[in-house]
């Protein structure tokens, strides 16, 4: 058991990266926005997009029109029914302007303070310690196992429908990382608890183990407060800490429950 | 007891050798090669989707996830394995079955090397040519990758029962080995000999003599070079401690090219070809020589033949799929000479003497 033990408790302590946010977007605390196209373009729209890091300009308009200008080595023309995406160096100003045909797409840079990151360590601390009281009974253990699966892949959802632009499952794929085996395994773990096999304990604390290591790279989300992700900033912290201190707290209550319960030949 | 029975004689599950630690049976093994090929197969498309893929901006990618997720499964089985043995009452390193414990020790460096990788990643950025093939991070998660996949191998290894194993026992250590020599071969990415197409081989051997621009000729001799080696040594290795069956040496080509091609976008089916041709070829050649320590002349002789054999057939494939031989002759005839010397210094390295 030791052995066991210290493979798990160093699995957990040293993490992995394997889940954070879609598409490589990441927490920050500025946001690019567009304020307006002046003077406005029958049927043109602009936004930003991808947390802010690309500008979209949709043609709904008759007649083509070319977005870019300045120092861009190439003008884009857009046709009528198209849309561009593209990066721009010049829309990370406090304020900025894009040449859009004759108009100019205007834009601003909006900073907002992250959250005390306290708070939610000590949420995160919170969850810990009750999943580990989960461990006393191990259809509770279980159970945790559900919710604190559940919320890593919401997280990984809201992350992937955060993204504009790209297909879904890949960016979910991408956003799951080792979810693609600890999502089965905490089916594997409620249907061992229903048929009240030992290995419950197990799975629970590996799938805890699995899920920290999953959301150590979401520690910024505590920090930041802007996330990339689709739905209010506090639920996705609120899923992280879940992710994070409820998988410990499984982890460490999996383990408990099998130590104390000990062999079964 | 003859070789040929002793070949289906598995050990029976947990069963103890003379210390208190199990053995892992085939079962066992059989599983911890198949998660490893997850896990492999997840390496060898994030390595495609960095040669491949433009403006790879994110970590977080598909083929990471695949990566990561076949280390999981990985990690996760070896971690059953150990919690099934301490069902079974045994305590501490006794849990650990024999030649596992490297894997153990190698799951955490591993993580470990995966959240340096993502630091790495995020305020050095992604590497996209050579550099990632010397990037700290990634040569330690290699390192402690070939100490997870390499498991069953040790198991096999370490069972002195078996001496000549049937094809369907060697099959985790054989994929075991295979796996291996394909992450070395893919950290040697700039002097990989596998990934050049038939038509980049002639033309690399077509050069004006005395000219001082060679183009690729040097690259791809220093490629023959180098991929013979990481191809052979496992192969005289593995001769020397067991009786390969029929099949182990094709098993070892088919699996470096299926994932020498990926990395290659696929461009290099001739030459895989070949590579799988000549796989056949040593098959025979362990049949016929049964080459091992005892037998230090036939070793020899194997070592040479099977270097020899392997790139004469790489030359004769570039030049039938392009139809013309490299303009330069010495280089295309020269070559797998030079390769099937540098099989027989090794094997004159690895058994220097019969075994008396």
């Amino acid at each position: 058991m030791r052995a066991l033990l210290a493979a798990l408790v160093l699995l957990t302590v040293t993490a992995g990266p394997a889940h954070a946010h879609a598409g490589g977007l990441t927490p920050q605390d500025h946001l690019s926005r567009v304020t307006g196209i002046a003077p406005p373009l029958p049927g043109v729209t602009a936004a930003m997009v991808n947390h802010g890091s690309q500008l979209e300009v949709r043609n709904g308009g008759d007649v083509p029109v070319t977005v870019g200008g300045g120092d861009r080595a190439a003008d884009h023309v857009i046709g009528p029914g198209e849309t561009y995406r593209f990066r721009d160096e010049r829309t990370t100003a406090s304020q900025w302007e894009v040449p859009l045909d004759r108009s100019v797409i205007e834009g601003r840079v909006d900073v907002t303070p992250g959250p005390n990151p306290l708070w939610w360590l000590l949420i995160t601390v919170a969850l810990a310690a009750g999943g580990y009281l989960l461990g006393r009974r191990r259809a509770l253990l279980a159970a945790g196992v559900v919710v604190v699966t559940a919320a890593h892949a919401w997280h990984a959802v809201g992350s992937a429908l955060a993204v504009t632009g790209g297909s879904f499952v890949p960016l979910l794929l991408g956003a799951s990382g080792v979810g693609l085996v600890a999502w089965p395994l905490s089916a594997v773990a409620a249907v061992a608890a229903v048929r009240r096999r030992p290995a419950t304990a197990f799975v629970a604390a590996v799938v805890g183990a699995m899920l920290v290591v999953a959301g150590i790279p979401d520690f910024d989300s505590f920090r930041f407060s802007q996330l990339p992700f689709a739905g209010p900033a506090d639920l996705d912290r609120l899923l992280v800490a879940l992710t994070l201190g409820g998988g410990l707290g499984l982890a460490a209550g999996g383990f408990d429950y099998l130590r104390r319960t000990g062999p079964t030949t | 007891m003859t070789p040929g029975r002793e070949a289906e004689v598995d050990e029976p599950a947990g069963s103890l050798t003379t210390s208190r630690r199990p053995r892992a049976d085939y079962r066992t093994d059989l599983v911890t090669v198949l998660l490893g090929t997850w896990f492999s197969i997840g390496l060898f498309l994030d390595a495609w989707a960095h040669s491949n893929v433009p403006e790879l901006e994110s970590f977080f990618t598909p083929w990471h996830a695949v990566f990561y997720s076949g280390f999981a499964a990985t990690g996760a089985w070896i971690l059953w394995v150990l919690w099934r043995n301490h069902q079974q009452g045994l305590r501490g390193l006794d849990a650990v079955p024999v030649g596992y414990g490297p894997a153990v020790v190698a799951l955490p460096l591993f993580a470990a090397a995966g959240v340096g990788d993502y630091l790495w990643h995020t305020f050095i950025g992604i590497e996209q040519g050579i550099d990632i093939l010397f990037s700290p991070t990634h040569l330690v998660l290699i390192t402690s990758m070939v100490l997870i996949l390499t498991a069953p191998l040790r198991t096999l290894w370490s069972d002195r029962g078996v001496v000549s194993p049937s094809l369907k026992r060697f099959l985790p250590a054989g994929l075991a080995l295979s796996f291996t020599t394909s992450l070395v071969l893919l950290f040697a990415g700039y002097a990989d000999a596998t990934v050049f197409t038939g038509e980049q081989v002639i033309r690399a051997f077509s050069f004006e003599k005395g000219a001082n621009g060679i183009g690729r000729a040097a690259e791809l001799a220093a490629s023959v070079v180098v991929t013979n080696l990481i191809m052979i040594v496992p192969l005289l290795l593995a001769v020397r401690r067991f009786r390969l069956p029929f099949g182990a040496a094709t098993l070892l080509a088919f699996v470096v090219m299926l994932l020498s091609t990926a990395v290659a976008d696929y461009e290099n089916i001739s030459t895989a070809i070949g590579f799988i041709v000549s796989g056949v070829l040593i098959d025979v050649l362990v049949l016929k020589l049964r080459p091992s320590e005892d037998r230090v002349k036939e070793y020899r002789i194997f070592a040479g033949a099977a270097s020899f054999a392997t790139w004469a057939v790489f030359f004769a494939t570039a030049i039938i799929d392009q139809g013309t031989t490299p303009s330069v002759t010495e280089m295309w005839t020269g070559a797998p000479v030079m390769a099937a010397l540098h099989a027989v210094l090794m094997a004159v390295v690895l058994v220097p003497t019969a075994r008396r």
